[in-house]
């Protein structure tokens, strides 16, 4: 049984690959080997709205949905929190090579390079 | 009653700027886990002592009182005694409140980047806990959430690192989550955020981030091997350069280099007894002082 985590994951990668969007049945058919109910997919699609990851057209019936940015926009947008100089961000993640600034010394960039050609 | 708000007051302008000023300026660590009780020592004690030394202005009508007969009654206390015990309240609320505020903020900023992570990124087949971001930057983090927490790598790292290498990051990563590491950078966090002129808070902050990441390290080294986590390290600076500190790298690999040193059990007990001096003062002069009426 896959997680809730996983299934938004599943219906967002079929969205990005969607031209017009998708209705709820398309993401049924699309998602047929995880053997879906009807009733199951719009609860993820319901959660993806509420995160802000898809919106939905209500222009005609039934309702077709369509992803909000870009699977590269939403990279971005993680990628920029990972890599936030910003040291008081270091509460939300912990990095392995942290990003804090940085008050070189010229000492230590030798050092740095020196460690690096010996390898 | 005016000496010891002085000397608290005094006590608080040193831990605010020279003291904090002189620890950074001497980075490196034999024992990481003692510096970083200093740290907190240091930033619990300055605000302790600024507040204990406004209430204490604040009623010293009350304490100078020569007997019962005058003392005892607050009409003693005129508008600027007021004034004081409003600033006092308002110091420790603020600081206080910073910390509320700054923990409901982060825990949106973690939920917002669970929500990314859950639909930008795979389970790894190998690791447990562990996600695998798509995308060709060298980049390895960690988010606490739920029982275990999340490690997430890229598949640029993977690529470039060796599997022994990328053991000994995952292995670092855990003992950030496993060490609550978060719960230690918080209040320096709220601090910083709080008080972005001062600019003790903001070294206080930039020196516990660098003091986890070697503690994460020391941790990191009872289960893999130093050389596998410093080729790691080296890798990932020389690719990313742009992106890590440098003098963190370098002080990390200093480290990992040579043997872990023997933190001093009598530097350690020096370390704890300053420490709780610090945080313990400043109340108990307090209240003395407000006792003593």
């Amino acid at each position: 049984m896959a997680t809730l985590g996983e299934l938004e994951r599943s219906v967002m990668n079929a969205l990005w690959n969607s031209v017009d969007g998708m209705t709820a049945a398309d993401l049924r058919v699309a998602l047929a080997d995880r053997d879906l109910a009807l009733t199951t997919v719009h609860t993820v699609l319901t959660r993806l709205e509420k995160k802000g990851f898809a919106r939905r057209d209500r222009s005609e019936r039934p309702h077709r949905y369509l992803a909000l940015s870009t699977r590269e926009e939403h990279v971005a947008e993680l990628m920029n929190e990972v890599l936030d100089q910003a040291s008081d961000r270091q509460a939300v993640l912990a990095r392995f090579l942290g990003t804090v600034s940085d008050s070189d010394t010229a000492f230590l960039s030798r050092l740095l390079q020196r460690r690096g050609a010996d390898s | 009653m005016l000496f010891s708000a002085v000397l608290l007051t005094a006590l608080a302008v040193v831990l605010a700027w020279p003291i904090p000023r002189l620890f950074a300026r001497y980075p490196g660590s034999r024992d990481p886990a003692a510096r970083l009780l200093l740290w907190q020592a240091i930033g619990l004690a300055g605000g302790l002592s600024l507040t204990s030394a406004v209430l204490i202005l604040a009623f010293m009508p009350f304490t100078r009182a020569p007997g019962p007969a005058e003392g005892g009654s607050l009409s003693a206390l005129s508008w600027w005694n007021w004034l004081l015990v409003g600033l006092g309240a308002a110091l420790l609320l603020r600081l206080l409140s910073s910390l509320v505020i700054h923990w409901i903020r982060v825990q949106r900023q973690r939920r917002r980047h669970a929500a990314l992570v859950a639909v930008l990124t795979e389970p790894s087949q190998e690791l447990p806990h562990t996600r695998i971001l798509k995308v060709d930057e060298l980049v390895a983090y960690c988010l606490p959430q739920g029982q275990h927490g999340t490690t997430v790598l890229s598949t640029g790292l993977i690529a470039a690192l060796s599997p022994a290498e990328r053991d000994a990051v995952v292995a670092h990563e855990r003992a950030h989550l496993r060490s609550r590491h978060e719960l230690v950078v918080l209040p320096f966090a709220a601090w910083q955020h709080a008080l972005p002129f001062l600019p003790a808070a903001r070294q206080a902050l930039d020196q516990v981030t660098r003091l986890i990441e070697v503690m994460a390290d020391d941790v990191a080294r009872r289960t893999v091997p130093a050389d596998d986590l410093a080729a790691a390290v080296r890798e990932m600076s020389r690719l990313q350069a742009g992106h890590y500190s440098r003098t963190l790298s370098a002080e990390r690999l200093a480290r990992l280099e040579h043997p872990l040193p023997r933190p001093s059990g009598a530097l350690r007990s020096a370390v704890v007894i300053v420490s709780a001096a610090l945080v313990v003062s400043p109340p108990v002069v307090a209240v003395v002082e407000l006792l003593s009426v």
